[in-house]
C-alpha cells in the first residue's frame, strides 16, 4: 500500500511536470520542463520510465535520451542477493567476476560479468518490486496512448489498456524474453544483424544472461560515412520486413537504447537488444498487410474494406469511410509504392491523412484494432531511424530481398473473407450528412460527419457513455429511428443535450 | 527580350528618354498630367521623373545577348560602356544612351553554355566513372527536359542498384536506367551516346538501327 502511495505521489509530480511542458511559452522553459520530467521519470523506474522512453522515441539527443542511455543504477551489493536467490547458488559458482552496472533500464539493469576467462556476458536483473509497481501505476495513472477526440468518441479504451498491460507483463517475464530472443535469433536472418546469444541455463523469470556485445549508440553511428549508414539502414529495414511479413514476430521497442552498432570496414553490424517487448502478428493479418501493399503497387486487386477488416479493423465503423479507403491505403503505404529512394523527411502522414479524412480520421482511428498502435510505433521507429541516419532507400526492393517470394506470392493470391455489414434500410430524404458536434468543458469542440443514413444507426454507433446522457435526457432512440423511417431523412436536429460539462448536438443537414 | 525594372527613373530629359524607350525597346508611351512620362511594355511600367542628374538603369534580360547588343549599337544614340563579359553564371554588357539611360544587358548561362556537367541528385554513392559518364550522356536530353531527366535517371539507377542488392550505383545500373526512362523513338540517340562513351550499348538495348 505504501508503495502504491509513494508511486502515486511520484505520478502526481510527473503529471504536473507534463502540464508545465504543455504550457511552456518559450523553448528554454520547454527544455527545462522536459529535463525536469526526464529526471522524474528516470527516478521512478517502471512504467513512468517506459513512458519516458516512448517520449524519447528514436531521437538520441532529446532530454529524454537520458532514459534510454543511462539512469542511476542500483549498487551491485543490492543486486547480488537477487542473483543468489534466483540461481540458488553463490555467485562465485557461476560468475568469475561481475562489475557494477553502468546501464539501468526501465524494468531492470545490466551488469557486465565473466563466466570464465573468455566468455563475457551481460546479466540483466529485474528490479525486485517492479511487477507490483507496474500494476499500481496502471491502476493509478491509467496511462493511455491517446486522448482528445479519440477518447471521446467510440474508442475502445479497455482493449488499449489490456494491450498495454499484456505487453508490460510480457516484458516483466525474462524467461519469455529469452524464448523470444532465441526464436528471433534462429529465424530472422539478415545481413549485418547480430542478435546476442542467450545462455538459457542461467536465465530465470527475473534474470537474463546473454553474450556481452560492445558497440556505439545510434547518435554516434549517424556520424559514420554514407556507405556505412546505408548498410545499417538496409539492415534495419530488412530486419523489420522479414520479422513482420515472414515470421510475424517483431521487435516492438525501437528506442535508441536497444540498438548498438559496430563499424567493420564495409559491413557495419547492427546489434539488436532487449526482446522483452515483441509484437506477434498472426498470419492472416500479415497476409492482409502485404496484400494492401501489393494492391497499392497495382500488383493485385482486393476489396479494401474486407482486407482492412482482416487486419483487425471494425467493419461497421470502417464501412462509413469505405469510399476513402483507396486513397487512404495509398497514403499509408506510400514508402512501398515509390519507384525511387524514399525520403522519410518528406513523409507527413498525419497531415495527409488529416487532409483526406478531416474529422473522420478519428473515426478511422476508433475503427482500428487496439494493438495497431504497437505496429504503428514500430513503423514510426523505423522511419525515425532512417531520418536520423539521413539516408534514402527504396522500400519495395528491400522488402522483396527480406521476404521470400513464396510469401509475397501467397499474399498475392490470398483473398480476404467477405465482411457481413449490417444493412441499413433505404430511407429517402434531402439530408446528406449526419453531423455530430461534441463540446466538452474546456476542450476543443469535435465535429464528426457521417452519411445521413447513419442517423438510423445511432443506437449502434453511439459510445455507451453518451447513451447514458441520452437516457437521462428522456430521448428514445428507437422512437427517433421510427420517426426518421416514416418521415424521411430531412434536415433537422436529432439530439441536442446541453449541460455545464458537455454539449452533444446531432443533426441532419 | 524581357524587361526587368524599377518603377521610377530619375532623368534630366524625360521626353527624350521616353522617345528612346519607345523607339528602341518597344515601350508604349503616355503622358499623364501630374505624373509625367509613363513607359509601359505590358509587364512593367516605368515612370520617368525629371531630375537634375541622370540616374536611370534598366536591366534587359536577353536570350541572345550578342545579337541584341549589336542591334542596339547600330543606333547612333547608343554606345558600349563595356564589352560582353562573363560574371559567374551570366554574361553582361553595359550600354549608355544619349538620353541618359544606362542599359545593362544580361543573360543567365545554361549548363551547356557554361560547359558544366551538373551533379546528380543522388541518395546513394555512385562509382566515379559511372557518375561522369551519366552526366555526359545526359547532355543528349534537350535543355528544357534535362533537369527532369537527371532526376529520373538518378532515381531509377539507384532503385535498380538496390534491387540488385548493391548500395553503390555502377555502370550497369545507370545504363539500364537510361534505357528505362528513354522513350523508344530516342533510343538511337541513346545508343550512339553510349557507344561514344565506349559502352557496349547492345548489352542494354537492341541497336535501333538494326530493327
Amino acid at each position: 500500500m505504501l508503495n502504491i502511495l509513494q508511486r502515486g505521489i511520484k505520478l502526481c509530480q510527473i503529471c504536473w511536470a507534463t502540464r508545465r511542458i504543455r504550457k511552456a511559452n518559450t523553448e528554454k522553459t520547454h527544455q527545462a520542463a522536459q529535463r525536469a520530467l526526464s529526471e522524474l521519470l528516470a527516478s521512478s523506474r517502471g512504467l513512468p520510465m517506459k513512458v519516458g522512453q516512448f517520449l524519447a522515441g528514436m531521437d538520441d539527443t532529446t532530454p529524454y535520451a537520458k532514459l534510454t542511455n543511462s539512469v542511476e543504477p542500483w549498487a551491485l551489493e543490492d543486486i547480488e542477493p537477487i542473483l543468489k536467490k534466483s540461481w540458488q547458488q553463490p555467485l562465485q559458482f557461476i560468475l568469475k567476476n561481475i562489475e557494477e552496472s553502468c546501464a539501468a533500464a526501465s524494468l531492470g539493469q545490466v551488469h557486465r560479468a565473466f563466466l570464465d576467462d573468455k566468455q563475457c556476458v551481460a546479466v540483466k536483473v529485474q528490479y525486485p518490486d517492479i511487477a507490483t509497481a507496474i500494476d499500481a501505476e496502471i491502476t493509478l495513472a491509467g496511462l493511455m496512448p491517446a486522448g482528445g477526440p479519440v477518447k471521446t468518441w467510440a474508442f475502445d479504451l479497455d482493449s488499449y489498456k489490456k494491450t498495454l498491460r499484456d505487453t508490460l507483463h510480457n516484458e516483466l517475464n525474462y524467461l519469455h524474453e529469452m524464448k523470444q530472443q532465441l526464436t528471433f535469433h534462429s529465424t530472422v536472418n539478415v545481413e549485418g544483424l547480430h542478435v546476442p546469444r542467450v545462455f538459457p541455463v542461467l536465465c530465470r523469470s527475473n534474470v537474463l544472461v546473454q553474450e556481452w556485445v560492445n558497440g556505439v549508440r545510434l547518435s554516434e553511428a549517424t556520424t559514420w560515412p554514407l556507405p556505412a549508414k546505408l548498410y545499417i539502414a538496409r539492415t534495419l529495414m530488412q530486419t523489420m520486413f522479414q520479422s513482420l511479413f515472414q515470421f510475424g514476430l517483431i521487435h516492438g521497442d525501437p528506442h535508441p537504447g536497444n540498438l548498438l552498432f559496430q563499424y567493420h570496414d564495409t559491413k557495419p553490424q547492427t546489434i539488436l537488444l532487449d526482446f522483452g517487448c515483441m509484437v506477434s502478428i498472426e498470419k492472416t493479418r500479415r497476409l492482409a498487410l502485404l496484400k494492401l501493399i501489393l494492391y497499392c503497387r497495382g500488383e493485385c486487386h482486393t476489396i479494401l474494406l474486407d482486407t482492412f477488416v482482416e487486419l483487425g479493423f471494425h467493419a461497421e465503423k470502417l464501412a462509413l469511410i469505405e469510399d476513402k479507403l483507396p486513397l487512404l491505403a495509398q497514403l499509408l503505404f506510400q514508402p512501398f509504392t515509390e519507384a525511387k529512394p524514399f525520403n522519410p523527411a518528406t513523409w507527413n502522414l498525419s497531415a495527409s491523412v488529416a487532409d483526406l479524412l478531416g474529422d473522420q480520421r478519428w473515426w478511422f482511428r476508433s475503427a482500428a484494432p487496439a494493438d495497431l498502435f504497437l505496429i504503428i510505433r514500430i513503423f514510426q521507429g523505423l522511419v525515425t531511424q532512417l531520418e536520423t541516419f539521413d539516408v534514402q532507400l527504396p522500400w519495395w526492393p528491400i522488402l522483396t530481398q527480406a521476404v521470400s517470394e513464396n510469401n509475397i506470392e501467397e499474399a498475392r493470391i490470398w483473398q480476404p473473407g467477405s465482411t457481413p455489414i449490417h444493412d441499413i434500410p433505404d430511407c429517402k430524404g434531402s439530408a446528406e450528412k449526419l453531423h455530430i458536434h461534441i463540446q466538452l468543458k474546456d476542450k476543443k469542440p469535435i465535429h464528426i460527419t457521417l452519411p445521413a443514413k447513419q442517423a438510423l444507426e445511432l443506437e449502434n454507433i453511439m459510445p455507451e457513455h453518451i447513451h447514458q446522457h441520452i437516457r437521462d435526457a428522456d430521448i428514445d432512440l428507437k422512437k427517433l429511428r421510427s420517426q426518421l423511417l416514416q418521415q424521411g431523412l430531412e434536415p433537422q436536429t436529432l439530439i441536442d443535450i446541453k449541460q455545464a460539462a458537455f454539449h452533444y448536438h446531432l443533426y441532419l443537414a | 527580350m524581357q524587361f526587368a525594372i524599377a518603377t521610377y527613373l530619375n532623368i534630366r530629359n524625360p521626353e527624350t528618354a521616353a522617345s528612346f524607350l519607345e523607339d528602341a525597346l518597344d515601350f508604349k508611351i503616355a503622358y499623364k498630367a501630374g505624373y509625367g512620362w509613363w513607359a509601359e511594355n505590358g509587364a512593367v511600367t516605368i515612370i520617368l521623373q525629371e531630375s537634375t542628374t541622370d540616374n536611370a538603369t534598366i536591366e534587359v534580360q536577353c536570350t541572345h545577348i550578342e545579337k541584341d547588343s549589336a542591334c542596339l549599337l547600330q543606333r547612333p544614340d547608343v554606345q558600349a560602356l563595356t564589352d560582353i563579359q562573363q560574371n559567374q553564371n551570366r554574361v553582361e554588357q553595359q550600354l549608355i544612351c544619349d538620353c541618359g539611360i544606362l542599359l545593362r544587358l544580361s543573360k543567365v548561362l545554361n549548363e551547356d553554355e557554361m560547359g558544366e556537367l551538373l551533379p546528380l541528385p543522388s541518395s546513394l554513392p555512385w562509382d566515379n566513372k559511372t557518375d561522369e559518364i551519366t552526366r555526359r550522356i545526359l547532355r543528349i536530353a534537350p535543355l528544357s527536359f534535362r533537369e527532369k531527366a537527371r532526376e529520373r535517371v538518378t532515381q531509377r539507377a539507384e532503385y535498380i542498384a538496390v534491387e540488385s542488392g548493391s548500395l553503390m550505383v555502377q555502370e550497369a545500373h545507370a545504363m539500364q536506367a537510361f534505357v528505362d526512362i528513354t522513350l523508344d523513338f530516342q533510343h538511337q540517340t541513346l545508343f550512339d551516346a553510349m557507344q561514344q562513351e565506349s559502352i557496349d550499348a547492345s548489352t542494354y538495348m537492341q541497336n535501333p538501327a538494326s530493327c
